[in-house]
């Protein structure tokens, strides 16, 4: 009897040992799914200022910049106006991009930024001038805890395509969107960070170029403040396209447009969990290099942009992700800069 | 007769033992095609290996626990440019497995950041590829893949 319990025990122990790991398809991502208060919008979660001389670094409270959700917000800043002859290229079916040699209109403060961190690492992306100051771009461009932090510098090139830019600034101070953060490890980013991934660049100078046409900003709050058939534009410097050039700030600009599609669902384990979201998709064709580049459209007799490219699915040129400048974001911009 | 009855009874849980271990090695084998080993499914169009041009040295790997609570493997790599020119490459990366003698692409994250990494002449810089962690439950080897990188093999030794 003895011997018969032990070959039991002993098989037991064989299945137990066989069947230990937990298989993920085991987990019902419904059942797995914990409510967690996430900012439901950009910038609702505060922003950290810092400042590049002093190594210094400040939250700012959201409730300083809180916007009264009974405005609309449709007064495009600043009052530079564009020219409505001024369009980039033709609606995209699969890749349009097409190169900007000569940068006019609202092309012209569109810049080449990259980001060098303490360990030498350097970002390359996109960004624009919101006003002479200041150039707004993807949160990431700035800000990265595996590299050390907040970037030593940043180069600006304005209006910078194929070796030649109208001036060349460097940051002073940057304003990173406080969620991302707090979560810009790349498991933490698609869950929490990529929904405030925006940062603001002051520059060491002012830009002292005349004739500049900003783009102005509208506040949107989802695809559905989007999808009126408006065609959407947007520029920057893709790496692919710009493939081992010699000298960095030599890449060469390129255009592209298309629509916003939809919300951008979260996903909470292998499951679509649907939320209210500032992140858009789009069909616009963006690859790596094109992150911080302004997403905009004709509004009320200018050139309004609405969000920011932040991410995409590798190679697929659909669907890519644009955080949007929503009221909270707006505001903060209004308010402080 | 006692001697029969005894073989039944021997035989019976013999049989009894074997029924379990195969419904065992079913099971297992059932998470084996779905967990522990790859998907065998079609190159991502994006993962078509172009011409590699840098150099990986794995360094580290470390744990990593998100907001919701999952694991992850921070993947600590080396990357340099052995070139006389730059290089840019994106932040995107795959998981590849060993399995029966050929690798296999096993899994990447739904999206990446659009910004590039800028790779100087012969400079080295250091990046951290973020892999939950029940992707490597496997007993095969890995390795990770940046498109027009090049591949970095992550030794077992680091669990």
């Amino acid at each position: 009897m003895k011997k018969v319990v032990s070959v039991f025990l002993c098989a037991f122990l064989l299945l137990s040992l066989g069947t230990f790991p937990v298989s993920a398809n085991d987990v019902d991502p419904v059942e797995d799914y914990t409510p967690i208060d996430i900012s439901t919008t950009a910038g609702s979660h505060g922003v950290y200022k810092h400042d590049i001389a002093t190594n210094t670094t400040t939250f700012i409270e959201p409730e300083e910049y809180a916007p009264d959700l009974d405005s609309v917000f449709t007064t495009p800043i600043p009052t530079m106006q564009d020219s409505p002859n001024i369009r980039p290229s033709s609606i995209i079916g699969t890749d349009d991009r097409t190169i900007v040699r000569n940068p006019t209109g609202v092309q012209t403060t569109t810049c080449r930024v990259g980001s060098r961190f303490d360990d030498g690492y350097l970002e390359e992306g996109t960004g624009w001038l919101l006003n002479n100051r200041y150039l707004i771009t993807a949160g990431h461009m700035l800000y990265s805890t595996s590299h050390g932090g907040y970037a030593d510098h940043t180069a600006v090139y304005v209006g910078a395509s194929g070796g030649e830019y109208l001036e060349y600034r460097r940051s002073k101070s940057y304003y990173v969107g406080g969620d991302y953060v707090d979560n810009d490890d790349k498991q933490n980013y698609f869950a929490r960070g990529l929904w405030d991934d925006w940062g603001i660049i002051e520059l060491d100078s002012p830009v002292n170029v005349s004739g500049l046409t900003y783009l102005g900003l509208r506040a949107v709050n989802s695809a559905a403040d989007m999808q009126d058939g408006s065609v959407y534009y947007t520029q920057g410097y893709p790496k692919d396209l710009n493939p081992d050039i010699p000298i960095w700030q030599d890449a060469d600009m390129y255009e592209c447009s298309g629509y916003i599609t939809g919300d951008y669902p979260r996903f909470e384990g292998r499951s679509i969990t649907p939320r209210y979201l500032d992140v858009v998709r789009t069909n616009i064709d963006i690859t790596h290099g094109q992150s911080g580049s302004p997403v905009y459209t004709w509004r009320n007799g200018c050139y309004c942009a609405e969000g920011i490219i932040i991410s995409g699915p590798e190679g697929q040129n659909i669907e890519n992700c644009i955080i949007l400048i929503n009221d909270w974001l707006y505001n903060y911009i209004n308010d402080k800069i | 007769m006692k001697n029969l009855s005894s073989l039944r009874r021997q035989v019976s849980v013999l049989f009894v033992i074997l029924l379990l271990l195969g419904l065992g090695g079913c099971q297992k084998r059932g998470m084996l095609g779905t967990f522990l080993t790859p998907t065998l499914q079609e190159e991502p169009e994006w993962n078509i290996y172009q011409e590699e041009k840098l150099e990986f040295r794995f360094v580290e790997a470390k744990l990593s626990s998100s907001w919701k609570g999952e694991y992850a493997m921070g993947i600590t790599v080396e990357i340099t440019n052995p070139t006389d020119k730059p290089i840019s490459i994106g932040q995107s990366f795959s998981v590849e497995y060993e399995y029966e003698g050929e690798w296999h692409y096993l899994f990447s994250w739904d999206m990446f950041m659009m910004s590039s990494v800028y790779l100087e002449p012969r400079a080295t810089v250091t990046e951290v590829y973020d892999v939950p962690l029940y992707i490597f439950s496997g007993t095969g080897k890995y390795r990770l893949y940046i498109p027009n990188g090049g591949y970095c093999e992550i030794p077992r030794e680091f669990d």
